[in-house]
């Protein structure tokens, strides 16, 4: 595959510029390149081309040096990052240097950031789920923060568009609020998987268990193969980047097919300072980027501007493009602008124990695990009078421990050492994700003093969940712990260890979109309502969080923001 | 004299009548008698220290028919660990807990670790594995509950694990080592696979 264009317009003029190369910047690339606009990609950290740039990804553990493990001094430079727990010797350079890149906290807020080439696509957990009217409709029969501006019918043919570039493997299960897709064909659940979702299906009414719809090509179509895209060997290796390039990442997919269109370039090392306003026409002319390397500080221009570097990102830099129009932010007339930051709350659940299936087991690591959509205040009849919204369940799936169980298996010697060479008990535990509400409260700012290497003023992250949050937080634990033992599960144990806010790496809002200008920043198709040439298609434009993973929704919506902007632009609205 | 090559040079090699345990004496108190015949250059810890760490790995993970722990270099990993890997509070703890293991082994048994029987190290062993408390839950190597101490012994004893389990010679070719699946198989009989897969 040839590598990504770096080749750049002598006179710095395109007709489309997206800042960010991750999930949605690859789409809003693809998307505007194949319409046949000229399109700059700016990237703030270094090239990632794929499989070229993956220097893990075929390394078994004794290859390591340190079989994996961080070592002292990457624990420094890491030292946010390993909160996510997903850091190690392999795949630590997909991860952002802490000491280079530092943001200030307030309330301990865990930024987990991907600053190359592709992003966080690279080391995404790869779920998708639909949303439904059941999210997009909740604030407006709630009364809280804002409504939406689009319903479900707005995205639904986006989603499938998108799903079949991406390739999602999944199974449909017909319910209104858990959408199906275009899938193709699901992973398998193993036997106690199976074992689990009968005893649970039987005996809660209205409890699905399922595997999880991931991006990983189980039946790979033409399209993908075009691109150099294969099925999924089930390694289960995928953060470290795959050589199949079974996985939807920017760099394996929406990077390649708009490099094909010759409408793309990209420039890595571009810290995105600020968006260039113009006071007469009203309007963006371009992006001021500083070369992370030379500290040189070069402007690019555009028609129009895709900002898609993630969600809290996207928000710096529009609160540091201030101008007379804005002197508190681009297109922060409401003063929503960093507002209502939100995430997904997660490590609660149980796990347990199986006894039994002890001649049993599996081939693969299949790079996947069980899914229990949310089943919690869906109608009258599901409501829980102690909280809002839902949570859903990721297993991780039922599995045999292996040798790692010794640590704690009381014993030394010959027969311990032997015994630890065969599968150990089936486990599995159920890892709780639940909605957060947007809340005015959780802020993201700017440092008036303090500033990074590069001249941008340093994020301020303050927010932390609250009182509906924690009281699901309950029902989460409780309602996995119940699950295990009515499947017959032995030593259930509850765990409820939230972390900081941040860690699910789902943060969203900041830039929410909105029908009404005075109280949000974009509209129904993430465009500042006060600037037109201006869209907002990551994160940052939710208006709430729903309980599902949001990666396959910001891919939908900067694929129907792109197709709008461009028919804007073919009007001459833009 | 290395262990492997005592092993061929006394022709005990063959003699499969001779049980793993009986072997297993034999060649540490062999060992023992050579108290400090260490044949690495340990990086962070003393002579001393290195040379009772090997004793202690190999007790936890003795050669049967199968390597033992010093057979494949946990300790000089442990050592390498240590030095790079832990940080320094860490370090301090373990030079500190090898030391006051060294202490209660000679109040206990009026031998220092590596002057002990080898069912003596294994009995002492047993005790301090029963004394220290478990590691935390965890789930995709998250761990589930606020930072604890965790006891000296559940490190060591985890440090070797991970040192003898992930070396190659144990991926490849005792755990079942299937680097590219392909088709992942649900369900399959366990005797099909036979040992745990290396994942």
């Amino acid at each position: 595959m040839a590598n990504l264009n770096t080749k750049l317009d002598k006179t710095n003029t395109y007709d489309a510029i997206v800042i960010g190369s991750g999930m949605s910047g690859g789409w809003a690339a693809k998307e505007l390149c194949e319409k046949g606009l000229k399109t700059l990609v700016l990237e703030k950290g270094r090239m990632v081309n794929h499989l070229e740039d993956y220097p893990t990804m075929n390394l078994d553990h004794w290859e390591f040096e340190h079989r994996g493990a961080l070592t002292a001094e990457d624990r420094e430079k890491y030292h946010i990052q390993i909160r996510s727990g997903f850091v190690g010797e392999s795949t630590k350079h997909f991860f952002t240097n802490d000491l280079e890149d530092p943001y200030l906290e307030k309330e301990r807020f865990d930024w987990i950031r991907g600053n190359h080439v592709g992003g966080r696509s690279l080391t995404w957990g790869k779920h998708c789920y639909r949303w439904s009217d059941l999210d997009f409709e909740a604030n407006a029969k709630e009364g809280i923060a804002v409504d939406w501006p689009i319903r479900y019918k707005d995205i639904a043919p986006w989603y499938t568009y998108v799903e079949k570039f991406v390739g999602i493997s999944g199974e449909k299960l017909g319910l209104s609020h858990l959408p199906d897709g275009y899938f193709l064909p699901p992973m398998e659940l193993n036997c106690l998987e199976q074992h689990f979702k009968k005893e649970v299906e039987q005996k809660f009414r209205g409890r699905n268990i399922t595997i999880g719809r991931v991006a990983h090509l189980t039946e790979p179509q033409p399209w993908h193969l075009e691109l150099g895209r294969g099925k999924c060997q089930n390694r289960n290796r995928c953060s470290r980047g795959c050589p199949f390039g079974a996985y939807f990442s920017s760099n394996s997919a929406t990077l390649p097919a708009a490099n094909l269109t010759k409408n793309f370039a990209i420039r890595p090392n571009s810290v995105a300072h600020s968006i260039i306003y113009d006071e007469k026409t009203q309007k963006a002319t371009g992006v001021r980027v500083v070369d992370s390397e030379s500290k040189e500080m070069i402007e690019f221009y555009a028609k129009v501007i895709f900002c898609c570097a993630s969600t809290l990102a996207s928000t710096q830099i529009l609160l540091n493009s201030t101008s007379a129009r804005f002197p508190n932010g681009m297109g922060n007339d409401s003063g929503e602008l960093g507002h209502n930051l939100m995430d997904h709350h997660y490590r609660t659940g149980a796990m347990g124990v199986y006894e039994g299936l002890e001649d049993q087991y599996y081939k693969g690591r299949r790079p996947t695990g069980l899914f229990i959509p949310r089943f919690a205040n869906l109608d009258e009849k599901t409501k829980n009078p102690n909280f809002l919204r839902g949570y859903d369940y990721q297993g991780n799936g039922g599995s045999r421990a292996n040798w790692g169980r010794g640590a704690d298996t009381p014993g030394v010697g010959g027969d311990f050492k032997e015994s630890l060479f065969k599968p150990g008990p089936w486990s599995m535990a159920l890892m709780g994700f639940g909605e957060c509400l947007p809340y005015h409260e959780n802020q993201a700012s700017l440092d008036a003093d303090k500033k990074d290497q590069w001249g941008l003023p340093l994020l301020v992250l303050n927010a932390k969940i609250r009182e509906n949050e924690l009281k699901m937080r309950e029902a989460m634990k409780n309602d996995a712990a119940e699950m295990l033992s009515a499947a017959g599960f032995k030593e259930v144990i509850t765990f409820d260890y939230a972390g900081g806010m941040g860690v699910g790496v789902h943060e969203m809002g900041t830039a929410r979109m909105g029908r009404d200008p005075k109280t949000s920043v974009l509209n129904g198709n993430n465009q500042l309502h006060a600037v037109s040439n201006v869209f907002v298609t990551d994160g940052a434009c939710m208006t709430s969080s729903s309980c599902v993973n949001p990666s396959i929704t910001y891919m939908a919506l900067t694929a129907r923001a792109a197709d709008f902007a461009f028919n804007e632009l073919k009007k001459s609205n833009l | 004299m290395n262990r492997r090559e005592l092993l061929k040079s006394s022709g005990l090699f063959v003699g499969y009548a001779i049980s793993s345990a009986t072997l297993t004496s034999l060649f540490i108190s062999c060992q023992a008698e050579a108290k400090l015949n260490l044949d690495w250059n340990p990086v962070f810890l003393s002579k001393e220290q290195a040379n009772m760490l090997a004793e202690i790995t190999e007790t936890i993970l003795p050669k049967t028919k199968t390597p033992g722990a010093k057979e494949l270099a946990v300790p000089q990993f442990i050592d390498k660990m240590l030095k790079e890997v832990s940080g320094k509070a860490d370090q301090t703890d373990f030079v500190v807990g090898l030391a006051q293991m060294d202490k209660d082994c000679t109040n206990k048994y009026g031998k220092s670790f590596v002057e002990c029987t080898p069912e003596d190290r294994t009995a002492f062993l047993l005790t301090m594995d029963e004394a220290a408390g478990k590691f935390p839950p965890s789930v995709w190597g998250i761990t589930l509950a606020p930072p604890s101490p965790v006891a000296f012994f559940r490190k060591l004893k985890s440090l070797t694990l991970f040192g003898y389990y992930t070396s190659e010679e144990v991926g490849k070719n005792i755990l079942s080592y299937d680097p590219v699946p392909g088709d992942y198989i649900a369900c399959l009989p366990l005797k099909e696979v036979g040992n745990a897969w290396n994942e």
